[in-house]
């Protein structure tokens, strides 16, 4: 037969009152099991608040998941190259980068001028003519399609074009509205400053470049031939800033353009990374940092930057309804013990020291916050799974926050249970026991 | 083992307020080992009163009372409630069961507060089921006892702990008579056992089943 090992006070020599952390675990766990309704209500804030941190974390690590995915697919394809002002961009370059691995289409556009009077000539034979100052841009070929632009009438100039420096232009669709001009059919003529040159399309779009589109664009061996290389120095012994003379620019007198060209270049799904790290090296190998590669942001960065602003805000209604499920565990246990001071004066009566009342109650109150974490997380991970499915996305979750719902319900649970606590071990037996 | 098992000596109760109530006022008496004492007294005479300081429920304004040969008056509230587990076992005219708690769970609640582990306090309860004679209806709850049978699982949780001193408030008060009747045979046998037992009630049928008559008026204790 098992002998009974009871604690003895050292001044009185009496026994002592003793609850083994067991036996009030078990005690508790009697006490919330067997009243499954008020459990139920006390844990619903904790279900609710655990449950949102779980299925926020849980989307918004799927989400991440799927931006990625999608950003790799999509967006990450587009390289901007541009002098940094101690480099330039030599115009050969656009046939070097065309052989880097991964890169579909290079082009160099750049502002060649800026308000030059334009001249429309209505009558070959006669007088009648009109003019607006406008900006004037040269593209290569490949350049257009990296300006994103769309035709609306006409065609746009080729390698044909641009080979034989042809006087062709095309004009942006305010720029043609300004002039007048809808319609190519006829080949209307522009002076350009005197020069004559053929519409041969109207185009609208140039997402690439907006100001384009009040603008007239021509050929880029066209506008080197007429205006020279915006890197004056290298190619024609003078500077950009300074006012060309008519004999200087190849017959057209004018304030060139300070904008310096740059290239776009597109490549394949995913390349972006890659090119954009040996694109400096293809084009100005003697010195890497004269130019500038603006490659697209990583996937990485962009789809932490949609988790960081929209996980932010959905995780602290998740705290804020965990903080509500506290109080509601505070006020069902609260009123718990003031409808349970019958049980707590019995319990006083028959031993139970004050901190007992308290470790039952404290107990209570964190094990049903432990249920309600663990029903609430297992809720965010079905809504998770919910959501994922809806949108055929494949659900990612965190494993160490479904490892931590549990006890986050616990914590929440016993913070909450701390002050009902209180209240619980102040009850004096006599006056609970004549309720 | 002494032979007086409560000692009270001028015991005063004085509820302080607005207009202080002397609840009890010098009351001084003793009880042996083995008594079965009955405290009679009209409604608000100071007999519950009484009880709750012979139960270390309270504490009287002056007095002493020594308790199997202890000091009950000067220690501190723990170690009242030391003596109240060891010591005392208590009897309610409500019973005071859980009713979320069978019969034999309710009946091992008090061993909770000695530290006895599961086996040896399902052990004891049970065994002191079978002294009310309820093992039939160990697993029952509460709600679906009769008034008799509650009382029976109440005496038997108030004896699974082998007190020394059984204090019964109004047992009889909320059963029929022949409920009352069997409880206060179940009480008499107990007693015939060696156990004290003090019994406070307003019937004098049931004061009459004691060995021994205290009367409380107007907070003052006669024989």
């Amino acid at each position: 037969m098992n002998r009974i090992k009871y604690k003895v006070s050292k001044r009185t020599g009496q026994r002592k009152s003793h609850l083994r952390i067991r036996d009030a675990i078990y005690d508790a766990f009697l006490g919330f099991a067997r009243n499954p309704a008020r459990t139920f209500l006390a844990a619903l804030g904790t279900i609710i608040g655990v449950g949102t941190l779980v299925s926020v974390s849980g989307i918004a690590t799927t989400a991440k998941q799927q931006v990625t995915s999608q950003f790799n697919s999509i967006l990450a394809t587009e390289i901007t190259v541009s002098d940094n002002s101690i480099g330039h961009i030599p115009f050969s370059s656009q046939k070097r980068v065309m052989l880097l691995k991964g890169v579909r289409d290079a082009g160099i556009s750049w502002q060649l001028m800026s308000d030059v009077n334009v001249t429309r000539d209505l009558s070959v034979s006669g007088p009648q003519q009109f003019s607006t100052p406008l900006s004037i841009y040269a593209s290569t070929p490949d350049g257009l399609t990296e300006m994103q632009a769309d035709l609306i009438t006409g065609r746009l100039f080729d390698q044909g074009d641009e080979k034989r420096s042809d006087r062709v232009a095309l004009l942006g669709s305010i720029a043609a509205r300004q002039l007048g001009i809808t319609s190519v059919a006829n080949q209307p003529a522009i002076f350009i400053d005197g020069i004559p040159f053929t519409i041969i399309g109207i185009v609208t779009g140039l997402y690439g470049q907006p100001s384009a589109l009040s603008a007239v664009i021509v050929p880029a061996s066209t506008g080197l031939e007429l205006i020279g290389s915006p890197y004056t120095a290298n190619y024609l012994g003078h500077r950009v800033d300074e006012k060309f003379t008519t004999e200087q620019s190849g017959g057209i007198a004018m304030n060139p353009s300070t904008q310096e060209p740059s290239m776009y270049v597109t490549t394949a799904k995913g390349a972006a990374g890659v090119v954009g790290k040996e694109i400096a090296y293809a084009i100005y190998p003697q010195n890497i940092n004269a130019l500038s590669v603006i490659t697209p942001p990583g996937p990485d960065l962009l789809s932490n930057a949609i988790e960081g602003t929209t996980a932010t805000l959905l995780i602290l209604l998740g705290i804020i309804a965990l903080i509500t499920g506290g109080v509601v565990i505070a006020n069902t246990s609260l009123l718990s013990v003031l409808g349970r001071k019958g049980e707590i004066g019995l319990r006083r009566a028959l031993g139970a020291r004050r901190k007992h009342i308290a470790a039952l109650t404290l107990l209570e109150a964190g094990c049903i916050g432990t249920i309600g974490g663990i029903i609430g997380a297992s809720l965010g991970v079905l809504a998770t799974v919910g959501v994922a499915a809806v949108h055929t996305w494949t659900p990612v979750l965190s494993y160490q926050i479904i490892v931590m719902a549990p006890f986050v319900g616990a914590i929440v649970g016993i913070l909450a249970g701390i002050y009902p606590s209180t209240r619980a071990m102040r009850i004096e037996p006599v006056s609970a026991l004549q309720q | 083992m002494p032979d007086k098992l409560v000692v009270l000596e001028n015991i005063t109760r004085i509820y302080e307020g607005p207009n202080p109530v002397n609840a009890l006022v010098n009351v001084s008496t003793s009880i042996e080992q083995g008594d079965f004492v009955s405290i009679q007294g009209v409604s608000g005479s100071g007999k519950s009163t009484l009880l709750n300081i012979l139960g270390l429920l309270d504490r009287p304004t002056e007095g002493k009372y020594m308790l199997n040969g202890l000091d009950a008056m000067h220690i501190s509230e723990k170690e009242r409630t030391d003596l109240r587990c060891y010591y005392i076992g208590f009897v309610f005219q409500s019973f005071h069961l859980l009713a979320t708690r069978s019969a034999v769970e309710n009946v091992e609640l008090p061993l909770y507060y000695r530290g006895i582990g599961a086996k040896k306090r399902q052990e004891l309860a049970s065994n002191a089921i079978a002294t009310v004679s309820l093992a039939h209806r160990s697993a029952a709850f509460p709600a679906t006892l009769s008034g008799g049978e509650r009382q029976r699982v109440a005496i038997a949780r108030a004896l699974v702990g082998s007190p020394k001193l059984l204090l019964c408030d109004e047992p009889t008060g909320s059963l029929d008579q022949k409920s009352s009747d069997n409880i206060l045979e179940l009480l008499e046998e107990l007693n015939r056992t060696g156990l004290t037992i003090i019994i406070v009630t307003h019937d004098s049928a049931v004061a009459n089943r004691s060995k021994r008559h205290l009367y409380v008026v107007e907070g003052q204790l006669h024989e």
